[in-house]
């Protein structure tokens, strides 16, 4: 179902949308970086417009990632004292969640960190309760940064349809396009109206021009088995690597985690909190360390989104978004060692 | 298999970060630097229900500490408690032994897949232990030995570098009394009043030659007895799909989420720890 | 500076055996950016440039390239003082390496005003210690940080549990400040690393200025020169009887 709203009425209805949701969406903070946050939590007035929220693809952005797998997250706590119910483990909020502003890349690491945390013999609660009744609503990129790739790691228009809504900035207006029936209750608002053709056809070119960002010169290797073992392209970029965690921590589909307990006054907290396969310390035992070193942590990482993932979930690790090309301090960009990468016979 | 465990898979299923609270009624002092903990869950429906499969293992909580990973070493047929050796190696460890009996943990569990016990049945069974490796171990041992018509010859080849660094010594002689059940004994020097083999296990392997036909061997211990004792099974004809073993890496969630015991697509929470040499010829080497 | 001139240099280093490796810069994946090179043979000097997109302080690969023979490391002012500060702390042999001067053009971002009274500040840095998602790459890209295990990964004691916000990423950030006490070249890479932008450079500058004024000392200036809170006189000035 599609639907358009004039960039007049924009704030309009997001505004509506928030009486029924907590909104998330990418706000432009001081320095004019947008990064993802509580649109309620901003001083009335300041909301959109398409302005101040950040719907373009202009900048970086954290991946919002925070909002499903917070970088610190409470499991229980433990109190000594209470000897009938020592353990409590804390509930989730009640009203639901919307996401807004998300890119296709940021729909399919979604998609990905629903594989890791929901799949399996043991689905995540503490994930699964945010997960459930979320509302994603994205929008469609007008044009690629130097630092993305999408195109060469999937086809992010199919990524899209992950989404429930889906916002294409066609100059005049916005065409809104639901996916789910959720999407559809989010368009029955008066500020909304059916699309012209003409709109339409506005809309159906956005969604090529996605389509068509080239691709890069690894993508056609990017068959299940094409990181080799021993390919010294791991020494090579590892050399250079500073081994800080920017690459993983900024990952929108990165998900690993650290289990630490801590006495939070009087009490015992059991927390999660970020952690990142690009430091020794992530499997080092007593006995011994089998990945003491940088390059094979940098293979680790690769390996995972473009190896291990595809063969677990069938999907790759990697949404292309180029977070980590564009923020690493050594300028470290995957996409250089991935077309370096030759491929197993 | 069908799934045998209802209550904690349950509870563990709801959320499998929330641990069980248990008792320690047990301490025993395997070794200088060794001590396996029994612990009763608090619950006594779970006291009764809380079951698992020789080579599980589970994550045990010290509140305020932390949490570590460890085998249960003790076996489903003898329900009612757990048991789990406990090597003095870093901040948790040493604070579960300065517990004291009655001292409350936390236990989540049982995690990881399991010694394919069933489809053994009928064959002769070769266990191979080192050290603290021998946990694991005692779990299927004494499992076996519980359900003793269902396997043929049982053979235990059990060392340690010193005599003081062997466990479990109070269950020797059940060991070797079971029926068809022979336990042999080695230490990597002489001591006085050693009245069985001095030399390293996989050497000793090699002594006792057993022989590859209908046999399963399975082995655990310290990194370089494994290397060797992998060498010399298969020099004695033991082929891959024959010899299975527990791997060790670095854990913390036990369901496959928080991503460190990844090993290529397996991760060892979840579809291990035990394997069968066969898969682990088929993994990157980087365990 | 002529770029001719740093390739002749490093050609002559690498073409006399003097150095194994020379650390400089290329060309990154884009025009805005470069990237760390390590050239270990004279005829690939032409990959090395000198352009405003040259930032980092090489001087964080001097000890793990010096553990494979000689090391030249083009560096501008404030990071051939990590260079001189890691050879006054034993992490680098004098002999192994040498430093191929570039001048510092770089196009420093304005420092952000610090409040003038402790409350505001404190304030100040609260916030921005908010954002910090404990990466470490400020840690990682310091030369000063050169500590095998950093007492932010110790488990036994834990000095700060692993959470994001502000309370342990402040011990995390003051103990590291603290710890460059000395070892500081105002190099600013914390800073231009930090992926959520935390003015991290300030908190070492502080304790630089106070070092200075305590100890007349200014950090990597003299590979001759013992490091300044490596040695003790019965004549040091008691802190607490400064005005910090």
């Amino acid at each position: 179902m599609d639907k358009i709203v004039t960039k007049d009425n924009m704030a309009a209805w997001l505004r509506s949308l928030r009486e029924k949701y907590e909104m998330i969406g990418p706000v432009k903070r001081p320095d004019g970086a947008p990064e993802f946050r509580d649109i309620d939590m901003m001083p009335p007035g300041i909301i959109p417009g398409g302005i101040e929220v950040a719907l373009d693809n202009a900048a970086w952005l954290m991946p919002p990632k925070d909002y499903l797998l917070p970088p610190t997250e409470t499991l229980f706590t433990y109190d000594e004292k209470d000897q009938a119910e020592p353990l409590k483990v804390p509930l989730a909020g009640d009203k639901p969640r919307l996401l807004l502003g998300l890119r296709a890349c940021d729909a399919r690491a979604i998609r990905v960190l629903d594989h890791v945390y929901l799949d399996g013999a043991f689905a995540d609660p503490y994930y699964a309760a945010r997960r459930k009744g979320m509302v994603m609503v994205g929008n469609v990129c007008d044009e690629a940064r130097w630092s993305c790739f999408c195109t060469s790691v999937g086809e992010p228009v199919e990524w899209l349809k992950d989404l429930d809504a889906v916002i294409t900035d066609i100059g005049a207006g916005f065409v809104v396009t639901a996916n789910t029936p959720v999407g559809e209750s989010l368009l029955d608002s008066s500020y909304l109206s059916d699309p012209s053709d003409q709109q339409m056809n506005l809309k159906v070119a956005a969604w090529d021009k996605l389509a068509a960002i080239p691709k890069r010169p690894f993508a056609d290797k990017l068959a299940k088995d094409f990181l080799a073992w021993d390919d010294p392209i791991w020494e090579k970029y590892a050399r250079k690597c500073l081994g800080c965690g920017i690459c993983s921590y900024l990952c929108p589909s990165c998900s690993c985690f650290d289990i630490q307990d801590e006495r939070v006054a009087g009490q015992i907290e059991r927390f999660r909190c970020r952690d990142t396969c690009q430091t020794c310390y992530f499997t080092l035992m007593p006995s011994h360390n089998p990945r003491p070193e940088k390059k094979m942590r940098m293979r680790q990482r690769l390996s995972h989104k473009f190896k291990y993932q595809p063969e677990q979930f069938d999907i790759i690790g990697c949404t292309g978004c180029g977070r980590c090309v564009e923020l690493c301090p050594v300028n470290l960009d995957i996409r250089q060692a991935l077309a370096e990468v030759t491929p197993n016979e | 298999m069908s799934s045998a465990q209802p209550a904690t898979i349950e509870q563990m299923k709801q959320n499998p970060y929330k641990p069980l609270l248990a008792t320690i009624e047990e301490i025993v002092e395997e070794t200088w630097d060794t001590k396996t903990f029994r612990a009763v869950f608090q619950d006594e429906e779970m006291r009764e229900k809380f079951t698992y499969k020789p080579g599980q293992f589970q994550e045990v909580s010290v509140f305020g500490v932390g949490e570590a990973t460890f085998c249960l070493a003790s076996t489903p047929t003898r329900p009612g408690s757990i048991e789990f050796s406990v090597r003095k190696v870093g901040s948790l460890t040493d604070a579960l032994h300065e517990m004291s009996e009655g001292a409350v943990v936390g236990i989540r569990g049982p995690f990881g897949n399991w010694f394919p016990y069933q489809e053994w049945k009928g064959k002769d069974l070769l266990f191979i232990g080192g050290g603290i490796g021998m946990a694991p171990l005692r779990s299927l041992l004494n499992f076996c030995l519980d359900n003793r018509d269902d396997y043929g010859r049982v053979d235990v080849i059990y060392g340690a570098r010193s005599s003081d660094l062997l466990c479990y010594k109070t269950e020797f002689d059940a060991w070797r009394n079971s029926k068809n059940t022979n336990l042999f004994l080695t230490i990597d020097k002489e001591e006085e009043g050693w009245q069985h083999n001095v030399g390293f296990v996989p050497a000793y392997l090699n002594d006792l030659a057993p022989k590859p036909d209908n046999t399963i061997a399975i082995t655990c211990g310290p990194p370089i007895m494994i290397k060797f004792v992998l060498q010399n099974l298969a020099t004695l004809g033991f082929t891959d799909e024959q010899i299975y073993t527990t791997l060790e890496m670095k854990m913390k969630c036990g369901v496959g989420k928080c991503g460190r015991c990844n090993i290529g697509h397996l991760f060892v929470c979840v579809d291990g720890p035990v394997f069968s040499y066969a898969q682990i010829r088929g993994l990157p080497p980087e365990f | 500076m002529d770029i001719q001139e740093i390739r002749n240099k490093a050609k002559r280093l690498l073409e006399s055996g003097e150095v194994k490796v020379v650390v400089g810069y290329e060309r990154g994946s884009t025009e805005s950016k470069s990237t760390p090179a390590f050239i270990e043979s004279p005829d690939d000097v032409d990959r090395l440039i000198w352009d405003a997109t040259c930032v980092n302080n090489l001087a964080a690969y001097a000890i793990q390239e010096a553990k494979n023979g000689g090391v030249a490391i083009i560096a501008r002012d404030c990071d051939a003082r990590s260079i001189v500060m890691l050879v006054q702390e034993h992490q680098l042999d004098k002999d192994a390496v040498r430093v191929i001067e570039v001048p510092d053009e770089t196009q420093w971002a304005d420092d952000p005003a610090l409040p003038e009274s402790l409350e505001e500040r404190r304030a100040f840095w609260a916030k921005e210690f908010e954002k910090c998602t404990r990466c470490y790459a400020c840690r990682q890209a310091c030369p000063g940080c050169f500590c095998n295990t950093c007492f932010i990964d110790r488990i036994v004691p834990r000095w700060a549990a692993k959470r994001a916000g502000a309370s342990d990423a402040w011990m995390f950030h003051v103990t590291r400040a603290m710890h460059q006490a000395g070892r500081c070249g105002d190099c600013r890479e914390c800073s231009r690393v930090c992926p959520v932008g935390i003015p991290v450079h300030l908190l070492a500058r502080e304790i630089e200025t106070f070092v200075g004024e305590l100890f007349d000392y200014k950090a990597g200036m003299d590979m001759d020169a013992d490091p300044v809170l490596g040695t003790f006189t019965p004549e040091d000035p008691d802190p607490n009887e400064h005005g910090g």
